[in-house]
């Protein structure tokens, strides 16, 4: 695919990075030559100099011919009219970052069809999203959905009094026809393997299970994973995500402390928010943490907009017994140190807009795509079609590349199956296949055949 | 992992007179009151009904491995049962159940829980193991079955 990408910032660098070694062709376009010579410095892309939301730029380099467009800078208005210009030339698909709400809320006069985007990026409300979704996992840090909901891929950290501790996979494997689950990747000392017969599960590993939704419980139960409705929740930082996610909780019936360090903004929050306490302090401070009730918090987000407070809080809060922490961390080089740390669950904005987008781009033969946060492992669900060179052939015959896993095939008629390698793919199977990024190009090749 | 010292002596049944699976889950909580110490057969039975409404533990080729952690117990233990007209049980391939292991363990081991469970599951895959089982002649001969099987003798 030709892909155009407009600004090279955090999340311009990460998605050519990533396109970029899947063999996409990619071209970057930033007015900052020093971010531009930074992105190029260890990538295969084009770097071109100038302002992406000016017609003579987009018409040199081929916008016309563009399969995707996406547009990324810090502003708003350079991303729409970048895009607005892009359906104009003719590009295929066109994304954009949009920070302001005002633009993308229903009664702005001008919707996403007529600025001719087909996925808006909001990085706040996709943060905000992506907490919401974590807080409701209780005690796994990651979920994503395929086939419709129906499978899902749920990551947790194995603690020391995990019955899982020590034993095989082959072992596990065993237990299939009670409890239908299999472990797809697990990260261990910041290494994703993707787990063979005879590796063992050990205390510390962040363990991804693909499983069926209505065997969660089920499974939790086995594995004496403790689920806790979330009954009071600590908030750090009343910034948009702050906001944004204290007010889904209160519509929740859920206790929201937020606290906000501007007096003038806690003023805004207590006039927006319902049933949400607003607290005026320093989020640093262990003793107004401990006054208004640290000890009983479910679950504890910071979202400050450093990433210095954010850890140090998170890990203050953990020390006085709130039971689980959000991390918002603009770096995400550190995301690997944080597990050692305590930390439960980092979140960067980049990455999570950056997977946003990269789903969005795998669509296609492939239905989703998700990388998994903090990994070097995705998965993906693919649609089976009749013309697939390996339909109506077991999965043993299927030449995979190695370290491919298929976790889980979704029949025609909404049967869930976690496959064996005899498991025959029928026309109209959704497959969720589990593999390290570095291979995606294979698969993505072989499944086009 | 070997099971075998797990296997309740005192409780392995040559035919288990049933016709139902709620029959088969009642006769298994009655005789294990019988012979675990400090197993409410009451608790277990509603343990087991609740586990058999989220699934099935018929796990197909005429095995059933019906389970649960019961406050109280003192140690978890193996149950050995056979029926030799086989029970309806909603099993995994549909086929009635013939050979039933009632697995029980107090709360507080999980991790052995899931390794016997994991054994137990991987020996009753054996069609030979099943075979032996379903003519063995008595209870010792049952028990002898497993105990080679436990040891891949068999």
């Amino acid at each position: 695919m030709k892909i155009v990408i407009i600004g090279a910032g955090e999340v311009g660098r990460h998605l050519c990075q990533q396109l970029s070694m899947e063999e996409h062709d990619v071209i970057l376009v930033d007015r900052n030559p020093q971010k531009l010579q930074r992105a190029e410095a260890d990538l295969n892309i084009m770097t071109v100099e100038g302002n992406g939301a000016s017609a003579r730029i987009l018409d040199e380099i081929g916008t016309a011919k563009a399969d995707l467009f996406i547009a990324v800078t810090n502003i708003d208005e350079v991303n729409l009219i970048a895009c607005l210009l892009a359906k104009e030339f003719g590009a295929s698909k066109r994304i954009a970052r949009v920070r302001s709400e005002e633009y993308i809320t229903s009664s702005y006069p001008i919707d996403e069809k007529q600025l001719g985007i087909d996925l808006i990026i909001n990085p706040d409300m996709a943060m905000a999203d992506e907490i919401m979704k974590v807080s409701r996992l209780g005690a796994g840090f990651e979920m994503v959905d395929f086939a419709h909901g129906d499978v899902i891929i749920v990551g947790y950290r194995i603690s020391e009094g995990n019955p899982l501790c020590g034993m095989s996979l082959q072992e596990i494997k065993n237990l299939k026809e009670l409890y239908d689950f299999v472990i797809v990747a697990i990260v261990r000392n910041d290494h994703t393997i993707i787990p063979r017969g005879e590796d063992t599960i050990r205390p510390g590993d962040r363990a991804y299970f693909v499983l069926k939704r209505d065997n969660l419980s089920m499974v939790e139960e086995l594995l004496q994973i403790k689920n806790n409705p979330l009954k009071t929740v600590f908030i750090l930082g009343g910034g948009s995500v702050g906001y944004q996610v204290a007010r889904t909780m209160e519509s929740e019936n859920i206790e929201v402390f937020l606290i906000e360090q501007d007096p003038k903004r806690c003023e805004d929050l207590a006039e927006q928010l319902k049933s949400t306490v607003i607290l005026n302090f320093d989020g640093l401070d262990a003793r107004d943490l401990k006054q208004e009730g640290i000890e009983n918090a479910d679950l504890f987000v910071s979202v400050t907009g450093s990433d210095t407070t954010n850890i140090l809080s998170s890990l203050l809060a953990k020390h006085h017994g709130a039971k689980k922490t959000i991390t918002r961390i603009s770096r995400p080089d550190f995301i690997p140190l944080l597990g050692n740390l305590g930390i439960d669950v980092a979140l960067s904005s980049r990455l999570v807009a950056a997977n946003m987008i990269l789903r969005f781009v795998r669509r296609g033969i492939i239905v989703s795509a998700a990388a998994l946060l903090g990994t070097a492992a995705e998965a993906m669900e693919f649609l089976a079609s009749e013309r697939w060179t390996y339909i109506n052939k077991q999965l043993k015959e299927i030449p995979f590349p190695k370290g491919t896993i298929v976790a889980a095939i979704v029949r025609r008629d909404g049967e869930v199956i976690i496959p064996s390698g005899d498991t025959q793919v029928l026309p109209g199977d959704r497959l969720i296949i589990f593999s390290k990024r570095d291979t995606t190009v294979k698969i993505e090749k072989l499944l086009s055949l | 992992m070997r099971i075998l010292k797990y296997l309740c002596k005192d409780c392995i049944e040559t035919d288990l007179k049933a016709d139902s699976k709620d029959e088969v889950l009642r006769l298994l909580a009655e005789k294990s009151e019988q012979v675990c110490p400090g197993l409410d057969g009451g608790a277990l039975l509603s343990v087991l009904k609740e586990r058999e409404a989220l699934g099935s533990t018929g796990i197909g080729g005429g095995i059933a491995i019906p389970h649960g952690k019961i406050a109280g117990l003192e140690k978890l233990s193996l149950l050995l049962f056979r029926s030799l007209q086989g029970v309806p049980f909603n099993a995994l391939d549909g086929k009635p159940v013939r050979i039933i292991v009632l697995l029980v363990a107090p709360e507080d081991a999980p991790a052995l829980y899931l390794r016997v469970l994991a054994r137990i599951s991987k020996l009753l895959k054996e069609t030979n193991v099943i075979e032996a089982l379903l003519s063995a002649e008595d209870r010792e001969a049952m028990r002898d079955i497993l105990a080679k099987a436990d040891s891949g003798t068999i």
